[in-house]
């Protein structure tokens, strides 16, 4: 036990910081604009910073040191591939400058527009379903974090994690996107400061020099080329692009920030420099996972292996700050995108579902209710699913129940006259028909108690399985909407 | 040294010294940002 009196002080005084912070901006919150998107008035700065803390969680540390740990250093890859994508939607404005000038909180919303009231609430469930299932995870490795990094007993952690969601949702419910961005700004400094430390700490272990060599003995026997690493390849790489693209565009989280932006030059100021956050994002976490191997060897666990290696080398003081920077990437997540996923379900499902008529102060009374739900099925998914394969996997295939569909969706309907409303329909349930198989049988088979993996995970390996999908996605657009367009119809008549 | 290992090596570089840059006008700047968003009358 290395935790001292000072580096529980520090995790204290930060968590009050932050829920202080947050209760602090209930009085400017005046209408449900304000509440789901700040009034839209975020800027430069302040756009990064929010985007940064939102994206970045305890999870994306545990789920990349666990990528680092397995696969080495190859996979830095995922992080060159998301930087990348973020840095050429900035830079083009690719559907960013589109979907800004629209007068919207929620991507499904434009669904309705350009299509119909029922494919904003088939996208609306998809994301959903693809939100709620890839939060359990969130809690799963928060809490292998706080049973090997801050020695917290097994039998307490539940009961942790459970205080934790509820500051965070109360802070949510009361003060909604600006309570979010407020907190999300002292998170960012905290996370900053831990992160660059811890990074200099792990290599100082190593050897600064040394370190890079050692990782290619330590690995020799899988590839530093990521091309031909047995783990991504070329299948990966094509599945990987295609879905960060639909990251920076369809995941309410990141969205909400775009509609919160003042306007479109923010947004690409804000992705562009978020591009760069984004490498070292994925970078620090794998290095610390890299560093556990080399510490340990890799035959040890690969999820527990980077608290376990940074408790060891970390001085006091230090371990205080890296919690607390782990307990803001914690919460700013989940605040995050507790409010993206009740945003949706009141925007997309309860409003459209009662014919738009709720008033402002009932679409805020629903929000709120929402976030309390989301946030009490986030606790109860997070204790009973087990996870097969590493969390970054399993998070990529419940995410792509709502990608592979919902991005040709909206690339098409944003610059092709001739998509249709049925396209959209088929676009939707062609994409989400392996990941949403895959992800329901294996839950049977959990419920089961059975082991195997089950016969769509037999079928194809994951990328490809991915890849198919977004395929799939696009051919059910493109094929439904030239049966179905006007011209096509009108050529039949005659 | 390797291709690959050079390659790695030079990216973790400009991430990090990206990282840190940024962060820094973040933290200096977003503040401002920060108490005029809290202060500012709604414009729209």
């Amino acid at each position: 036990m290395r935790f001292t009196w000072l580096d529980w002080s520090l995790v204290f005084l930060y968590i009050i910081a932050v829920v202080a912070a947050g209760l602090m901006s209930r009085r400017r919150v005046t209408n449900i604009s304000d509440f789901l998107v700040a009034g839209r008035q975020i800027r430069y700065h302040l756009g990064v910073a929010t985007l940064v803390a939102t994206e970045l969680g305890l999870v994306t540390m545990m789920y990349f040191a666990e990528q680092g740990y397995r696969f080495g250093i190859a996979s830095f890859i995922i992080g060159i591939i998301w930087a990348a994508a973020y840095y050429t939607i900035g830079s083009t404005g690719f559907i960013l400058d589109r979907i800004r000038q629209m007068d919207i909180v929620t991507i499904t919303e434009y669904f309705e527009i350009r299509f119909s009231r029922g494919v904003r609430v088939i996208g609306a469930i998809l994301i959903i379903v693809a939100g709620v299932l890839s939060l359990g995870v969130f809690l799963k490795l928060g809490a292998v974090f706080l049973v090997h990094f801050m020695n917290i007993p097994e039998a307490y952690h539940n009961i942790t994690l459970t205080i934790i969601v509820s500051l965070v949702v109360i802070y949510t419910m009361v003060g909604g996107m600006i309570s979010i961005i407020l907190t999300d700004y002292v998170q960012f400094v905290v996370l900053a400061f831990g992160m660059v430390l811890t990074t200099v700490f792990v290599l100082a272990e190593f050897g600064y020099m040394d370190f890079f060599s050692r990782i290619s003995v330590m690995y020799a026997s899988q590839s530093l080329d990521p091309f031909l690493h047995h783990e991504y390849g070329w299948s990966f790489i094509g599945y990987w692009t295609i879905f960060a693209i639909s990251g920076c565009v369809l995941w309410q989280p990141v969205a909400q920030r775009i509609f919160a932006a003042q306007n479109p030059e923010v947004n690409r100021f804000i992705f562009k420099s978020t591009s760069l956050m984004f490498l070292a994002r994925a970078f620090f976490p794998i290095l610390w996972g890299i560093g556990a191997a080399l510490y340990f060897g890799t035959g040890s666990d690969a999820v527990s292996g980077m608290p376990k290696l940074l408790t060891l080398i970390l001085p006091i003081g230090m371990l205080g700050l890296f919690a607390a920077s782990m307990f803001a990437a914690m919460m700013s997540t989940d605040s995050g995108y507790i409010l993206a996923w009740s945003t949706i379900i009141v925007q997309d499902l309860i409003n459209p579902l009662r014919n738009g008529t709720l008033t402002d102060a009932q679409r805020l009374l629903w929000t709120r209710i929402s976030i309390f739900v989301i946030g009490l099925l986030m606790l109860f998914f997070g204790v009973w699913y087990q996870l097969r394969d590493t969390a970054f996997r399993y998070l990529l295939d419940v995410t792509t129940i709502y990608y592979a569909g919902g991005l040709a969706v909206l690339v098409c309907g944003l610059y092709w006259k001739r998509a249709t409303t049925f396209g959209a329909y088929a676009a939707f349930a062609c994409g989400a028909l392996l990941p949403l198989a895959s992800v329901v049988e294996d839950m049977l088979l959990q419920a089961q108690g059975s082991a195997s993996a089950g016969f769509i995970a037999g079928l194809f390996s994951p990328n490809v399985r991915g890849l198919l999908s977004f395929v799939f996605g696009f051919t059910g657009m493109i094929i439904g909407s030239m049966v179905t367009s006007p011209d096509k119809r009108n050529s039949i008549q005659n | 040294m390797e291709f690959w290992q050079v390659v790695w090596t030079i990216a973790f570089a400009f991430g990090f010294i990206s990282f840190c840059y940024i962060s820094y006008r973040i933290i200096t700047r977003g503040y401002a940002e920060i108490q005029s968003l809290l202060e500012q009358p709604k414009q729209d």
